[in-house]
């Protein structure tokens, strides 16, 4: 199902063309898919028909893209002082679960606007992409509720209140109830962490795709005590040198996580000299370290490990066994001494070398592009 | 509120005495109850329009013989008796238990002035002029209250006792000195005749006058160009020791097409209190009449276009705004207008409980398209329940309601254009209703208050009018959204017309009183 709408959302003007149907060629910014399910809104023209938005009230995945352009425009229109009273009922009758709001320039005090305003409804997830925040936040409002989402995830998002933002942002949410934060291509990532509150639900924090992170840019942003249910953290394409490096930086912010990604980092297998070894927290069982560009098995890994995933790496030998920790369920394919003894052994070596060869490549491609959120979730769906 | 004007009293003597047949078994949907208090007042302001009444008593003429020791016989006659007036000092109406009412005028006193005649021994003829002072007249009568199969009151006079205390006879004319020798025996034949002439007055005065007033009283009124009300009696009027309860049907129906009604009304219980001296209790029964005329006439139906939305609203009654409801409307039948045409699905009927009103209307609303051929094309059908509830507070001069429109729930029918987001509707319709249709409505009268114009004084004169307005509705913001309703009594020319006022002149108490399915309020004036 993925690539089909990631396919409609590329295409949508093509399609439109094709359908053929008795409608006037006029291109909606809007479209609600025939399940009544997904709505998609992309604004692009100069002067957008913004009513198009209205058939999205039915949606359960609502996305929104803007077209780059500034919001501000909208602040005069809108009372932010407004009664929620007037509209909670509007707001309860939105279907809406999955946000996606995108592409534009909107000012502090729109955006936790519209987080207050969907407080009242039944949003689960929200993403927020492409955006540039600008000014200050506006006072919260006294006895106001927070979203009360279970997923934030946010993609190249400025904002003006540089290492504030997650501080503010909190206030808006109900902490107690975000499980997930995604956070990539983020410009600046060293958090005000005495600002911060606890996240006391989280179990899974993902800072993929933050090349500029690295080992101390992660305990900068790990505030210590605001993750203490940190399950599982996700770290690919963050710029992580050695997993020892990382496992300073977790015992640093005194987080416990119980899976770690470090796959699609450009990984050194020996750690810098001078760096005392590090001991994993004991909770950690399932530890990635898949596409790192790995030519041996590298040092300093935990002890024992459920899953241990070293596949698509570059290793040229077999790990000896004193080399790996004692590991439930380890991984290695796709790596080069794998294919060669691959295609030493098996008859049709021409089928089974391109096929792994492939699956570690069309990988790479994904982690590549960046900005495309529909390819992205289709090749998620076929990963 | 103030003093109860004149007229007041006499109209709801007036109601009092109108009592009309009773169908047995069935209830009232109007109860009043007057207690002794209220009968005293009455009696007090009545007793100015009694003395009027009295003053026209033609007394009769009347003679006699008479005899004088040694001097011989004559006869006297006594004519063109006239009252000149009547002192009434004090009057007590009471209720009678098992009868209906008791007069009594104590301490009064007449003035009447004539002339009289005497013939003596055949050959002496003396006339002149007389006037007597009467003092100390008790009169009690008793009065049976009925009603008849009409609806209409009837009233009796069962019993009646005079006693004149003490009669003073001036004689003027020729040999006035011969009759001041028999002064005794003129006073004391007056004050025979004159205590047995007063219950033989009052008595044919009931029966020939009242009694056939009471009958031409009409048993309906008129409320406004299409409503009248059937307030005859459902039994006799009820008297117990200190109270006297008149029971009058109640059933609002169309003036011109009257059908019965499938309503029963409730039992009417009032309070046992009597220390304030009317109470009115109506019955849910009187407002679900009038709600099945609405309802059959065709008023509780409407229809609304965009032409109806302010300019100003981003939100028309397009198939393009209707995107946030069904979202394919627009791609079904694009840049068209729609048209909602709604009612209700039964009358709505009135619930009573303690201190609370509540009415729950069903309303159907089907949505049109209109397309371009001018054919209205039907697109979905909702049902909207509402759930409307008002509690009461009654403090010195004015009833207060505070309303509470409660929350419009709407279910989906039927859609012939896919999917309907009918908690969006719900919502909307809520916030529309809050924001624009409830301001809009504030100060509007509900029912009546405006006199069909056509009509000239001398026709409403003719046709007794009971205007009644339901309180306008004032929205208040609150805490929650509600509206509050004000009203207070006034008086004027007959009429009862409750209408908004924005002070009350002086403080008067009105109780509460709650029952189970009756709305009751008293008053007294100060």
């Amino acid at each position: 199902m993925a690539p089909a709408r990631c396919l409609l959302l590329l295409l949508l003007p093509l399609l439109r063309v094709l359908a053929g149907t008795s409608q006037p060629p006029l291109l909606e910014p809007c479209e609600l898919d025939d399940e009544d399910i997904r709505c998609a809104c992309n604004f692009l023209d100069p002067e957008p028909d913004w009513s198009s938005a209205l058939q999205c009230t039915v949606a359960v995945d609502v996305e929104i893209r803007a077209g780059g352009r500034s919001l501000e425009q909208f602040l005069k229109r809108v009372d932010l002082q407004a009664d929620p009273r007037q509209y909670v009922d509007l707001v309860k009758a939105l279907r809406v679960r999955r946000l996606t709001v995108g592409a534009a320039q909107v000012p502090a005090p729109l955006l936790f606007g519209l987080l207050r305003v969907l407080a009242y409804s039944r949003l689960k997830e929200l993403t927020l992409e492409d955006l540039e925040v600008t000014g200050a936040p506006p006072p919260m409002p006294l006895g106001a509720t927070g979203l009360g989402i279970s997923t934030l995830r946010l993609r190249n998002v400025s904002w003006a209140a540089g290492g504030a933002w997650l501080a503010q942002m909190q206030r808006w949410l109900k902490p107690s109830l975000l499980k997930v934060l995604n956070i990539a291509q983020a410009n600046s990532l060293v958090l005000a962490c005495e600002q911060v509150l606890s996240f006391p639900a989280l179990t899974t924090l993902d800072l993929s795709d933050n090349p500029g992170l690295g080992e101390r840019g992660l305990v900068g942003v790990l505030c210590p005590h605001k993750f203490s249910a940190l399950q599982n953290l996700v770290l690919r394409n963050a710029g992580m040198e050695t997993p020892n490096g990382v496992c300073a930086g977790l015992v640093t912010a005194g987080v416990q996580p119980h899976s770690l990604d470090l796959s699609h980092n450009s990984l050194r297998a020996t750690p810098n000299i001078g760096d005392p070894q590090c001991i994993w927290p004991s909770t950690l069982n399932s530890l990635n370290l898949s596409f790192a560009g790995l030519e041996q098995v590298p040092q300093g890994l935990p002890a024992k490990l459920n899953v241990l995933d070293l596949s698509c790496n570059k290793l040229k030998r077999a790990p000896r066994l004193d080399e790996l920790p004692k590991v439930g369920n380890l991984s290695l394919q796709g790596n080069p001494y794998l294919l060669a003894e691959a295609s030493f052994l098996q008859e049709n070596a021409m089928n089974s070398e391109p096929g792994m060869a492939l699956a570690c490549a069309r990988s790479h491609l994904a982690v590549g592009v960046s900005g495309t959120l529909a390819v992205l979730q289709g090749v998620r769906g076929f990963a | 509120m103030g003093v109860l004007p004149g007229p007041l009293p006499s109209l709801l003597l007036g109601l009092l005495l109108t009592s009309a047949a009773a169908v047995l078994g069935a209830n009232p949907g109007l109860v009043a109850r007057i207690t002794d208090k209220g009968l005293s007042y009455a009696a007090q302001e009545g007793l100015a329009a009694l003395r009027r009444k009295l003053q026209e008593i033609s007394l009769p003429d009347f003679d006699g013989d008479f005899k004088i020791s040694r001097i011989g016989r004559g006869n006297y006659e006594f004519h063109s008796l006239d009252i000149r007036s009547w002192e009434l000092r004090s009057s007590v109406l009471r209720p009678l238990p098992s009868h209906g009412l008791s007069l009594s005028i104590s301490d009064a006193a007449v003035h009447v002035e004539g002339r009289w005649k005497v013939k003596m021994n055949r050959f002496l003829k003396l006339q002149g002029s007389f006037d007597v002072q009467v003092m100390g007249v008790s009169i009690t009568v008793n009065l049976v209250l009925g009603s008849e199969s009409s609806g209409r009151p009837t009233v009796t006079a069962s019993s009646c006792n005079s006693y004149i205390q003490k009669v003073e006879v001036d004689l003027s004319g020729g040999l006035g000195w011969l009759l001041k020798l028999f002064h005794d025996t003129i006073e004391s034949k007056f004050r025979r005749i004159l205590e047995s002439k007063i219950c033989e007055i009052v008595e044919k005065s009931v029966a020939s006058d009242l009694q056939p007033y009471l009958q031409t009283l009409p048993v309906t009124a008129g409320i406004n160009s299409f409503l009248d009300v059937d307030y005859s009696l459902m039994e006799a009027p009820r008297a117990a020791a200190q109270i006297l309860d008149v029971m009058f049907k109640g059933e609002i129906f169309h003036h011109d097409h009257r059908s019965p009604v499938a309503l029963l009304p409730p039992v009417l219980s009032l309070p046992e209190d009597h220390s304030q001296m009317v109470y009115f209790a109506i019955s849910n029964y009187v407002f679900n009449t009038a709600s099945l005329v609405y309802y059959k006439a065709g008023y509780m139906n409407f229809s609304v276009t965009d032409d109806m939305i302010p300019s100003d609203s981003p939100f028309r009654l397009t198939t393009s705004s209707f995107r946030a409801f069904a979202p394919r409307i627009a791609r079904l039948y694009p840049n068209m207008n729609l048209e909602l045409q709604g009612g209700v699905v039964s009358a709505p009927l009135l619930k009573l409980s303690p201190g609370n009103l509540s009415v729950t209307p069903q309303i159907e609303i089907e949505g049109f398209v209109l397309l371009p051929n001018s054919v209205k094309k039907p697109v979905f059908r909702l049902g909207v329940a509402a759930n409307v509830s008002a509690t009461l507070n009654f403090n010195t001069s004015r009833i207060t309601g505070i309303l509470d429109p409660g929350k419009l729930q709407v279910e989906l029918k039927e859609s012939k254009v896919g999917v309907f987001n009918e908690e969006l509707m719900g919502g909307f319709l809520n916030y529309f209703m809050l924001n624009t249709v409830y301001p809009e409505v504030n100060g509007l009268p509900v029912l009546g208050c405006q006199r069909p114009a056509h009509e000239s004084l001398r026709a409403r004169k003719k046709r007794p009018q009971l205007d009644l307005c339901i309180p306008d509705v004032r929205l208040i913001p609150g805490d929650s959204q509600r509206t509050e309703t004000r009203t207070s009594f006034l008086s004027s020319g007959g009429e009862v017309c409750l209408a908004p006022t924005p002070q009350a002149s002086a403080p008067s108490p009105l109780r509460p009183q709650t029952s189970h399915s009756a709305l009751a309020w008293t008053a007294s004036p100060s």
